[in-house]
């Protein structure tokens, strides 16, 4: 029968509110635990819910870690091109995370620094489209990204170019993030383009730390 | 005199069940999980003498263990595309691939979680009309696909890049490769750049959480 060695009792030692016992540390109102389980992964859990894996190979996963990414799935007809500032709107989310997106503006839960990638996909680019302007548009400030929307290959009108901005931003607790599109140059026929599988137009951030 | 414990005044280490408190160290008696200060107040954990984490005086957070590529083309791939031909690129360098992740210009994830990944294109040997390209990081789960249209039909013979970034989710197993493709040309004469100097081609990646 296991024993601890401080007083030889066959139970795990409690000290105020932290439980030592059998693999495992943790508040004896079970909020806090961190624990080696079987396979011996190191876990820290809230409950039942893990907020932290590090598996046996040394490799760490935080699975509630905030972070989404929200897609566009359809085309958007006529929204820019004669300098209008258009705002995408979004159709679907592969992963929200802790719900901080709500269409078309993320949320921070918490203050850190936050990586986005923003990609804005259109089609109907003809030849006077010569100016893009992607925003990424925090409550601290705005990333602008400059491109060329048209060349002599999209001039077919039905062909695709896309403005991408990259950015690791500090966001403080409730503090948004939106995006704005313009182009320049024409008449407002230029398309926000989406499809239903490929992701061409997507808004993407995660918390990093 | 010696040091004792403030438990029992012993000078043993204290063992409950199969966790053990020494000095400096919280560790199981199998000295597979050991949470450890070093002296110098960062806070390491580690398994055995391999450090899984470590939590810096300062606040930084080592993860020496994180899966992480970063992979490239080391010369000159000719006649790749240019009349459409979809290619995967070959990237037949490794910097680093801490956990031995990618082969045969495939990332496959080793557990489930949230990755970011980046690639980049370079290319030349360009004619009149080959003014689009496309690139795509295919994932299990999505495909990223972003266009980009710079005026290249003036400036045959130069070179050009392409980018793409994102944090996407995967699942153990899965897997991720980068697709490029040039259009507009009468035949595959766009030649892939490549080079250890420059690294104009390369494909990047690291599990965030």
């Amino acid at each position: 029968m296991t024993q601890n060695s401080i007083n030889n009792s066959s139970f795990g030692l409690t000290v105020g509110n932290i439980s030592m016992g059998t693999n495992t540390m943790s508040s004896t109102s079970g909020d806090f635990t961190i624990e080696a389980n079987a396979s011996n992964s190191v876990v820290m859990k809230n409950g039942v819910t893990t907020l932290l894996s590090m598996n046996s190979s040394g490799i760490q996963t935080l699975p509630k870690q905030c972070g989404f990414i929200a897609r566009r799935t359809s085309n958007q007809n006529d929204v820019t091109g004669d300098g209008t500032v258009f705002v995408p709107t979004f159709t679907a989310e592969p992963f929200d995370t802790n719900n901080n997106f709500s269409d078309p503006t993320f949320t921070a839960p918490v203050t850190g620094k936050y990586y986005f990638s923003v990609a804005t996909t259109f089609t109907q680019i003809i030849a006077a489209m010569l100016t893009g302007t992607t925003k990424l548009i925090t409550s601290n400030r705005t990333y602008t990204k400059h491109w060329n929307p048209f060349s002599a290959y999209t001039d077919t009108g039905s062909l695709n170019s896309s403005g991408q901005l990259f950015v690791i931003a500090d966001m403080d607790a409730a503090d948004t993030a939106s995006i704005s599109v313009t182009i320049s140059g024409s008449t407002k026929t230029a398309d926000f383009r989406g499809f239903a599988i490929v992701m061409s137009s997507y808004f993407n951030g995660v918390l990093i730390s | 005199m010696a040091k004792q414990n403030k438990i029992n005044n012993k000078a043993n280490d204290i063992v409950i069940d199969n966790l053990k408190l020494t000095d400096n160290e919280i560790q199981s008696t199998s000295g597979d999980l050991i949470l450890a200060t070093d002296g110098t107040n960062n806070i390491k954990l580690k398994v055995n003498a391999t450090t899984y984490a470590d939590f810096f005086s300062s606040g930084a957070v080592n993860l020496p263990l994180q899966p992480s590529f970063f992979v490239y083309a080391n010369a000159n791939v000719l006649n790749q595309t240019g009349a459409g031909t979809e290619i995967t690129v070959a990237l037949n360098t490794e910097i680093y691939d801490i956990t031995n992740n990618f082969s045969s210009n495939t990332f496959t994830a080793p557990v489930t979680g949230k990755y970011f990944l980046s690639a980049c294109v370079g290319y030349s040997g360009l004619t009149s009309l080959m003014g689009a390209t496309s690139l795509k990081i295919s994932t299990s789960n999505q495909v990223y696909q972003v266009y980009n249209n710079t005026y290249l039909s003036t400036t045959t013979g130069t070179n050009g890049s392409h980018n793409a970034c994102v944090i996407t989710d995967m699942d153990a197993g899965d897997t991720a490769s980068i697709l490029f493709s040039i259009s507009g040309g009468a035949s595959n004469t766009a030649d892939i750049l490549g080079g250890p100097s420059t690294v104009p081609t390369y494909f990047t990646g690291h599990l965030i959480y």
